[in-house]
């Protein structure tokens, strides 16, 4: 199952690129084909997804605390 | 969890005031010793019922094998207890010479409907909608944009079955390049298009055929939640890119969603408590972007599911007394249950709770019925969610999110369903969707809506 990266940022401005050179996410490929999501404009929250496994999400926040937590691209089907 | 009031009959003896009552309200009967303890409500409304006494039984050759007077009439009545004021109630109604006895009073249900073919046809589900009277008042869903998040819609397919909605292209998405939006093979999208436009003739269709990932899922018809943070998201930027007044652009916009799709398993994701599952919990992405979505201004249906206990897709692999997953059952949606057009509910609609907020489903609509064609029913709680889209979308030609909020319309909904066994349950939630209340209530706002012309869509 691929991972959902939930990040807050400064702002609008801090774009996909700048996502990727974050030191947490280091090592880490994100789907550049899915980009950066705007998931709650009131709170600037963003998320990015990635096929690789996380590790240690606590040293990955400590070193971006961007970074609020990971989440499952759960399967979903018509009902 | 426990019920927080027990639901009690209690027999009494019979008494002159008794059986008056018995042709009246129980209001002019006089008041009962455990009545007046706190937390017992006796229902007034209920006329005390005789019950006949019990003849003596027979034995053989007719005789009567014991010596015994037939027993006294007595008459039932029926009260409301808190568990805080059960042992109370339990201990005077014992001590109470008037009182024979005091029995549950469970809740009863009608045995859902499995069905094997259509039941009905989608005339039936135009006839029960009222379509006529809301064409009538001019409610086609014209100028009103219904997101389909599905497998994709086939305009063309459409319009040979004689609904001719208009189309946003500019707004459609799909997760893969290159896809022919609108021009989608016939399937489930297209059904649950085809369900919206029963009510909402005249709406425009926005393609979001989400469940077309082609390197995801298990099935044609699946997919992944990250393309719909991805679907949401594009809606999402609509509803907040700056208006174009000039253009005939105004915000709030409004944007109808509709989803008949969700979770099947708990084995689709992480346990219940784990900080990466979604079925339960609101910080998931997904559920994050649909709340951001609804705050927007848009009206956000979604299927209840198919996991109910009496016919369960299979995709639910037993698991059909876990509630409502995720999205499916977050307080900024409708989450649609489904009957069929008996109003009886359909064995496959999965049963609440929710799993974020419990009070779900909201409301239940009709499917099942011969109708687009694509199947030979348009059922599941996938065709029950259009069809409701539809009255939305219906509704939102006159009364745009500017003037009655998503969440508004959500209690309008609930408040105006015809209720099942007269309160919320988890089965049909607040009832069958109503448009003959819920046009009563409309025209309450400020008259009737045929007079006063509020939506500002261009046509």
């Amino acid at each position: 199952m691929a991972t959902m990266i939930k990040l807050q940022l400064p702002s609008a401005a801090f774009g996909f690129q700048s996502v990727q050179s974050l030191p947490g996410l280091a090592g880490l490929h994100l789907d550049t084909q899915f980009g950066l999501v705007l998931i709650d404009p009131k709170k600037s929250l963003y998320v990015v997804r990635s096929d690789q496994p996380v590790g240690d999400l606590d040293a990955r926040r400590r070193l971006s605390p961007e970074i609020i937590g990971i989440y499952g691209d759960v399967r979903i089907s018509s009902t | 969890m426990a019920a927080e009031f027990v639901r009690v009959m209690v027999q009494l003896r019979s008494t002159p005031a008794l059986a008056n009552a018995a042709f009246s309200s129980f209001a002019a009967a006089p008041p009962l010793r455990f009545s007046s303890i706190p937390g017992v409500q006796l229902d007034a409304s209920f006329a005390p019922v005789p019950i006949p006494p019990k003849l003596p039984r027979r034995g053989p050759h007719n005789l009567s094998a014991t010596f015994f007077e037939a027993q006294e009439s007595t008459y039932i009545v029926r009260a409301r207890v808190s568990q805080d004021a059960l042992p109370d109630f339990l201990s005077s109604t014992e001590r109470d010479p008037s009182v024979v006895g005091v029995f549950s009073d469970p809740r009863i249900s009608a045995i859902a409907t499995c069905p094997r073919g259509p039941m009905g046809t989608d005339h039936d589900v135009e006839r029960l909608l009222l379509v006529e009277e809301l064409q009538r008042r001019g409610l086609t869903g014209a100028g009103v944009k219904v997101a389909i998040v599905d497998t994709g819609v086939n305009l063309a397919y459409l319009r040979r079955r004689g609904k001719q909605p208009n189309f946003d292209a500019q707004l459609s998405w799909g997760p893969n390049t290159g896809q022919p939006l609108g021009d989608m093979p016939v399937s489930h999208g297209t059904m649950c298009a085809y369900d919206v436009c029963i009510a909402a003739p005249d709406c425009t269709i926005v393609d979001h055929a989400l469940l077309t990932s082609q390197t995801r899922g298990g099935s044609a018809m699946d997919g992944v939640l990250s393309d719909a943070v991805q679907s949401y998201a594009v809606l999402l930027s609509y509803l907040t890119s700056a208006a174009e007044p000039f253009a005939g652009d105004h915000t709030p916009r409004t944007l109808v969603v509709n989803n008949s799709w969700g979770m099947f398993h708990p084995s689709w994701d992480f346990p219940v408590g784990d900080s990466q599952n979604y079925s339960d919990n609101p910080d998931h992405p997904f559920n994050i972007i649909v709340a951001s979505l609804e705050a927007a201004g848009a009206d956000i249906l979604f299927a209840a599911g198919n996991c109910g206990p009496e016919c369960p897709d299979s995709r639910c692999s037993g698991a059909t007394n876990a509630g409502i997953y995720g999205a499916n059952s977050s307080a900024a949606v409708i989450c649609v249950a489904g009957v069929v057009a008996t109003k009886d509910r359909v064995g496959y609609s999965t049963i609440g709770p929710g799993r974020l907020e419990r009070k779900k489903p909201d409301i239940a609509s009709f499917t099942h019925f011969a109708g687009s064609g694509v199947y030979a029913a348009d059922g599941g709680t996938s065709a029950a969610t259009p069809v409701a889209s539809g009255v939305v979308a219906a509704i939102r030609r006159l009364y745009p999110s500017s003037v009655l909020s998503p969440a508004e319309l959500r209690d309008l909904l609930r408040e105006t369903a015809d209720t099942q066994y007269g309160q919320f349950n988890y089965e049909y939630g607040y009832g069958v969707i109503n448009v003959e209340a819920l046009l009563e209530r409309l025209d309450e706002l400020d008259g009737p809506p045929s007079q006063q012309i509020r939506g500002r869509f261009r046509d």
